[in-house]
């Protein structure tokens, strides 16, 4: 049993997509999580439901509304034409926005969770201690959480190179662009290649276990942040 | 090493001195387009790659603006879409094979045919969805005319034809209707054993070819739509199990 | 210099803060007031953690006003929090350098040595947050406080979460603290002790009201603030150590009026000692008694009565001395003693006080 050139090209397209999507979430997710740990607004509930979203609904739900919002008649499509983007779907990048929401609870999570431990008396620490509330984010909240945003970032990958749906939606299964291992595991079923699906499949299990179990081990340190996500 | 080198190839992107065309391949056709696409390989620099799936969501994903430069449908009335639609020009179409539709049993033994699908002791029959597979509709018909009498009969809807394959093989139904090239070629049944549904009672199965908008500025696309109306390929085609389609 | 100016109200349903003050400056001025008097709110509007209206003036710098509000990293204090507010990812020494590069004061207070000195942290420098004591860490805390180099340090309750030892493990470093920097200090307590030992000024709040504010022996025997001023009524007596009896272990401590003996806590003759006096053990007789077993008598006069805990009980205020003219002190007397005594205010009375203790 071993992996051929079309497994490692999907692998590897797999992997550039998990570390693309972990790279753009680990920039959008702790201001998020911070916002959602601390704020007193009314719009917290509402938002915090719209990030869980992707952990319940089925993914081609979630790729459905992105093939009419991002496609060339939807508005997101429109304006990114008008920017000279082109359109999203069926594209690597598109992949990335895509995999960004679906994997955005696995990194908003972790993180709101050890922030609101963190808390905002940090902030206030911090303020009478001449730190501003942007310097403080970044020299006081952020590295209390480090360890949420390893685990978010060790989720985020793994769920993204887990993905399926989303990506059968709006990925168009084009090799070394859009076709990742899950996509190329389906293909290679249904041509009835169990010896190469058995590979690449062993191989996606092996991977998320060895990430997962890099996340369990550390449970006892990272506290509060898994314990929110076994709380799901 | 050569392997690790072959990977390596692949790794790169598309090399300076050759275009890549993306194709949108029937499920059916799969097996066969790797075949061309092989052949193609070798008469020059181009390449060309599938994605293979069901054809109304390769339809589906076009029109949403899939970057496709080819699409290998499964029936017409697909391509018709896209001609309405103005994503394909009239003159950019053409049926470059006639599908095969097989009554398929993962048992060499069990030989399938009309009297089979009239045993009360079947009760399971798997077919590609109607609603967006041309063979599924193609199955239900021929269904119609050997099955007449067996309202009661459980259909197992698979995804596409491949899917319906798996069904079958996995053991899902006891058999089911799929291409005749994803289970032998021009010389019949070659994996398990099938009945071959006559032409007459379905509507043609007919695959028609279109070249689309992205295709047209692609050397590599339009390279292979030539390839593709060419003697060689109608020979991989008829070779692979299909009848034959229009004339190049 | 003058000192501090506030002059602000904060409105929350069911609670209203509304105060103006002029405050001393270079002193420590204690800030108390029964739980829930707007104590904590009133430090947190201050340093700009809460956005009150009004007017926040420090040493001509004007840090809120109607068309202005500093936010709280640009005003000059310094705060310390009543729990535990240590970063729990930086060690102690790292702790302290986070002040210290934040500082913007040039000269500082005191440098990182001094710091560590002062407060006696070199054991503790690589140690976690997590793994110090409750006094080590606003020991800590303190320090990273004077390294931001404040020029008005807020402390809110900061020995509240300490048990009777640590807290005399801490104090020592409060009273270093004010001898050797002369910043002005808002302290919140409810612990007279503290406040008695600590603060030159003392300012009483009662549900978000400034109800009263002067020297901490002047308000401590005020009758009508014997509620807002801790659980246990008693007067606070300046005083001076004059004589040591060494056989009996006693010291003399003369005070305007009159004098008391106190156990012998090895102060120096000569020395200012502060002494509380609880209002229990402050008996009144109309002539001295001297076969007793209570070894503290002296002259004082009546000056007021109210009210006590209990419809039984009532206390009395009384000044030392023949004339009144001395020290405050508070006495305890049960309603029918008052009435078999017959006093009233104006009367020359014998205090009998069965104990008093030093605040050292």
């Amino acid at each position: 049993m071993s992996l051929g050139p079309a497994e490692w090209q999907a692998l590897l397209l797999t992997a550039r997509l998990a570390a693309a999507t972990t790279a753009v979430l680990l920039l959008l997710a702790p201001p998020l999580a911070w916002w959602l740990a601390v704020t007193p607004s009314r719009w917290r509930g509402p938002v915090a439901a719209l990030v869980a979203l992707p952990l319940v609904l089925p993914p081609t739900v979630l790729g459905f509304y992105l093939l009419l919002a991002l496609g060339p008649s939807g508005p997101l499509g429109a304006l990114t034409q008008a920017l000279g983007l082109g359109t999203l779907p069926f594209t690597f990048t598109g992949l990335v926005v895509a995999s960004v929401l679906y994997s955005l609870p696995f990194a908003v999570q972790p993180l709101e969770a050890a922030m609101a431990q963190v808390g905002r008396r940090s902030l206030e620490v911090a303020a009478t201690l001449r730190t501003g509330p942007l310097a403080a984010f970044f020299w006081v909240v952020l590295p209390q959480v480090r360890r949420a945003l390893v685990a978010a970032g060790v989720l985020s990958f793994a769920h993204t190179a887990g993905e399926f749906g989303v990506v059968l939606m709006i990925g168009g299964n084009i090799p070394g662009e859009t076709r990742v291992a899950s996509v190329l595991l389906y293909d290679l079923v249904e041509a009835l290649e169990y010896e190469r699906a058995h590979a690449l499949a062993l191989a996606l299990v092996l991977f998320s276990f060895a990430c997962l179990t890099y996340v369990y081990s550390r449970r006892e340190a990272w506290g509060i942040g898994v314990a929110a996500l076994e709380r799901r | 090493m050569a392997r690790i080198a072959l990977w390596m190839l692949c790794l790169l992107p598309p090399l300076a001195w050759g275009e890549t065309a993306r194709v949108a391949v029937a499920a059916n056709f799969a097996a066969t387009f790797a075949t061309l696409a092989d052949r193609f390989a070798a008469t020059g620099h181009h390449r060309v790659v599938a994605s293979p799936g069901a054809t109304g969501k390769l339809v589906a994903q076009i029109l949403h603006g899939a970057p496709f430069d080819l699409l290998l449908a499964a029936d017409e009335a697909s391509v018709d879409l896209l001609v309405a639609r103005g994503r394909v020009r009239p003159q950019d179409r053409y049926v470059y094979a006639e599908g095969i539709l097989v009554l398929w049993s993962a048992d060499s033994r069990r030989s399938p045919s009309p009297e089979l699908l009239q045993d009360p002791a079947l009760q399971r029959v798997a077919l590609p969805n109607p609603r967006h597979s041309p063979y599924g509709r193609a199955a239900l018909a021929a269904l119609g005319r050997l099955a007449p009498g067996r309202g009661d009969l459980e259909h197992l809807y698979g995804e596409s034809v491949a899917q319906t394959l798996v069904f079958v093989e996995r053991g899902g139904a006891p058999v089911g209707f799929v291409a005749l090239a994803q289970v032998g070629d021009a010389g019949g049944v070659a994996r398990g054993s099938g009945y071959l549904v006559p032409a007459a009672f379905h509507p043609p199965l007919r695959q028609t070819a279109a070249l689309l908008e992205r295709g047209r500025r692609n050397p590599a696309a339009l390279a292979f739509w030539e390839f593709l109306r060419g003697a060689e390929a109608r020979r991989v085609i008829e070779a692979a199990g299909y009848r034959r389609g229009e004339a190049g | 210099m003058s000192g501090p100016r506030v002059a602000l109200r904060w409105v929350r349903p069911g609670f209203r803060l509304e105060v103006d003050l002029a405050l001393p400056d270079r002193c420590l001025t204690a800030l108390t007031g029964p739980s829930g008097s707007g104590k904590t709110t009133l430090l947190r509007c201050i340093a700009g953690l809460e956005r009150a209206d009004g007017r926040v003036e420090f040493r001509g710098d004007v840090w809120q006003a109607e068309d202005r509000f500093l936010p709280p990293h640009r005003r000059s204090v310094g705060y310390v929090f009543q729990e535990a507010s240590l970063f729990d990812h930086l060690d102690v020494a790292g702790n302290l350098r986070f002040a210290l590069k934040r500082a913007r004061r040039r000269p500082p207070l005191l440098d990182f040595a001094q710091a560590v000195a002062l407060f006696e942290l070199a054991p503790l420098l690589s140690r976690r947050p997590a793994t110090l004591s409750g006094g080590e860490r606003q020991r800590v805390a303190l320090a990273r406080t004077l390294l931001v180099a404040p020029e008005w340090l807020l402390m809110d309750e900061p020995l509240a979460s300490l048990d009777a030892q640590r807290k005399r493990d801490i104090l020592p470093f409060l009273e270093r603290l004010q001898a050797r920097f002369a910043l002005p200090v808002l302290y919140v307590s409810h612990d007279l002790d503290e406040i008695a030992r600590l603060a030159d000024h003392l300012v009483v709040l009662d549900r978000g009201q400034v109800v009263a504010q002067g020297a901490p022996a002047d308000l401590a025997a005020r009758l009508d603030l014997v509620g807002a001023l801790g659980e246990e009524p008693a007067g606070l007596v300046e005083g001076r150590v004059a004589d040591r009896d060494g056989r009996w272990h006693l010291l003399r401590v003369n005070f305007a009026g009159g004098s008391l003996w106190v156990r012998d806590g090895g102060q120096a003759l000569g020395e200012r000692v502060r002494l509380r006096v609880l209002a229990r053990d402050v008996s009144v007789a109309l002539s001295p008694a001297t076969d007793s077993s209570i070894l503290n008598r002296f002259p004082a006069r009546v000056e007021a009565f109210a009210d006590d805990v209990h419809p039984a009980l009532v206390l009395l205020r009384l000044r030392a001395g023949q004339e009144g003219e001395g020290a405050p002190f508070l006495a305890r007397l049960t309603r029918r003693s008052l009435h078999a005594l017959g006093l009233r205010a104006g009367r020359t009375v014998w205090a009998q006080v069965k104990s008093a203790a030093v605040l050292e």
